[in-house]
């Protein structure tokens, strides 16, 4: 319904009506409106008739939420609120067990290329303890370049101590 | 907590408890949002089942509308109460289902037990009223009656109505909540009333109350 099918002097009586109801008026003008009712029986007639409609709202049965509206209110909200969907959420699930499986596999190899060097260095130690006089003499072997001379050498026969000279 | 939230907000805060509470979800306070959810869902619905016109419906819509308050949280600074806030996003929300509603054609039909169509009027299963001033209908009908004399109204009008009826708001809220000026909605609610009283003036005095004024 537009304005133009309100004359001017009835919208303004409606208006005031209506806000008299929703208690909208200043006092002054609501106890005016009071005492126009109060001596006018069409206005008051016309008032309550606004009055009653407006209670008759009251019959509308206030609507039943359904009772998984809250639940299903979050579980939304949880959708929304993380930024990946599914599928792009299994490709991301992928993507970091692959890069967990590359760190494994690289630690793995570390460890046992660490092994290996570690055990390595335990033979040469091993090699060392075992031929110690070997290693502290190396330098007269070098210069013997003979081995079997040198075991020569260490016989009585030749440069032992003879009985006569002593 | 002033610091954190700023002297305005913590004002409204103090004022409204329900802004405190989206300040809150404004923090990512665990279990805030639920808080609000709950706090609402039922108001909610109630405001928007006469605009969205089915339960279904203004349940989505308010589903919506709680998602758009927890996606605008970081930029909520309290104005007006909360609830102004809320309405007014379930209002355009609101607004847009309808006029989207509107661009889809509609069918209004209901289909009856021998698989034929048959056209929903409520007033084919009421009494003619214009033949019939003093009628008597029960209260499931009285109740279809007024439903169908609030869907009557155009949207504004009843958004105005629910918010003034079953919210209780004054003309200053509703004009936030509507993006309009007081004295629209002063306007907006005078109408609705002249049209609700027109479409219900046979049933006005049925319940009980005193007799039709003879005007």
């Amino acid at each position: 319904m537009s304005n133009a099918e309100f004359p001017d002097e009835f919208r303004e009586k409606e208006e005031l009506y209506s806000s008299y109801l929703d208690g909208e008026l200043t006092e002054e003008e609501a106890r005016n409106f009071e005492a126009t009712l109060a001596s006018n029986p069409e206005e008051r007639a016309n008032f309550q008739a606004m009055k009653k409609t407006w209670e008759m709202l009251d019959y509308l049965p206030k609507p039943e939420l359904t009772s998984s509206f809250t639940l299903r209110t979050m579980e939304k909200l949880a959708q929304v609120t993380n930024p990946f969907p599914v599928k792009k959420q299994l490709f991301t699930i992928g993507k970091i067990l692959a890069l967990a499986a590359g760190i494994l596999i690289l630690i793995t190899s570390g460890f046992r290329a660490g092994t290996v060097f570690v055990g390595k260095s335990d033979n040469i130690e091993e090699e060392l303890r075992k031929n110690l006089r070997f290693y502290e003499n190396k330098k007269i072997y070098d210069l013997v370049e003979n081995i079997e001379f040198l075991k020569k050498l260490d016989e009585p026969d030749l440069f032992g101590q003879d009985k006569s000279d002593l | 907590m002033l610091t954190a939230i700023g002297q305005s907000s913590a004002q409204y805060a103090l004022r409204d408890p329900d802004v405190s509470l989206m300040l809150r979800v404004r923090a990512d306070e665990p279990n805030a949002f639920e808080q609000l959810v709950l706090a609402y869902q039922q108001r909610l619905v109630n405001i928007l089942l006469p605009m969205a016109g089915s339960r279904e419906e203004s349940e989505d819509i308010a589903q919506e509308t709680f998602l758009r308050v927890y996606k605008a949280r970081k930029s909520y600074h309290p104005k007006a109460r909360f609830s102004t806030w809320l309405f007014t996003i379930a209002n355009n929300l609101a607004l847009n289902s309808i006029r989207a509603k509107k661009r889809r054609p509609q069918v209004p039909f209901i289909n009856t037990e021998s698989g034929h169509q048959q056209q929903f009027d409520i007033d084919k299963r009421l009494p003619d009223k214009k033949s019939q001033p003093e009628i008597s209908i029960d209260n499931a009908e009285l109740e279809q009656v007024i439903r169908k004399a609030l869907d009557g109204l155009n949207e504004r009008q009843r958004m105005a109505v629910v918010l003034n009826k079953y919210e209780d708001m004054n003309y200053n809220d509703i004009a936030l909540v509507m993006g309009l000026t007081p004295k629209a909605i002063k306007s907006l609610l005078s109408r609705a009333r002249v049209n609700l009283r027109e479409a219900l003036k046979n049933y006005i005095y049925m319940d009980g109350g005193p007799s039709a004024p003879s005007s």
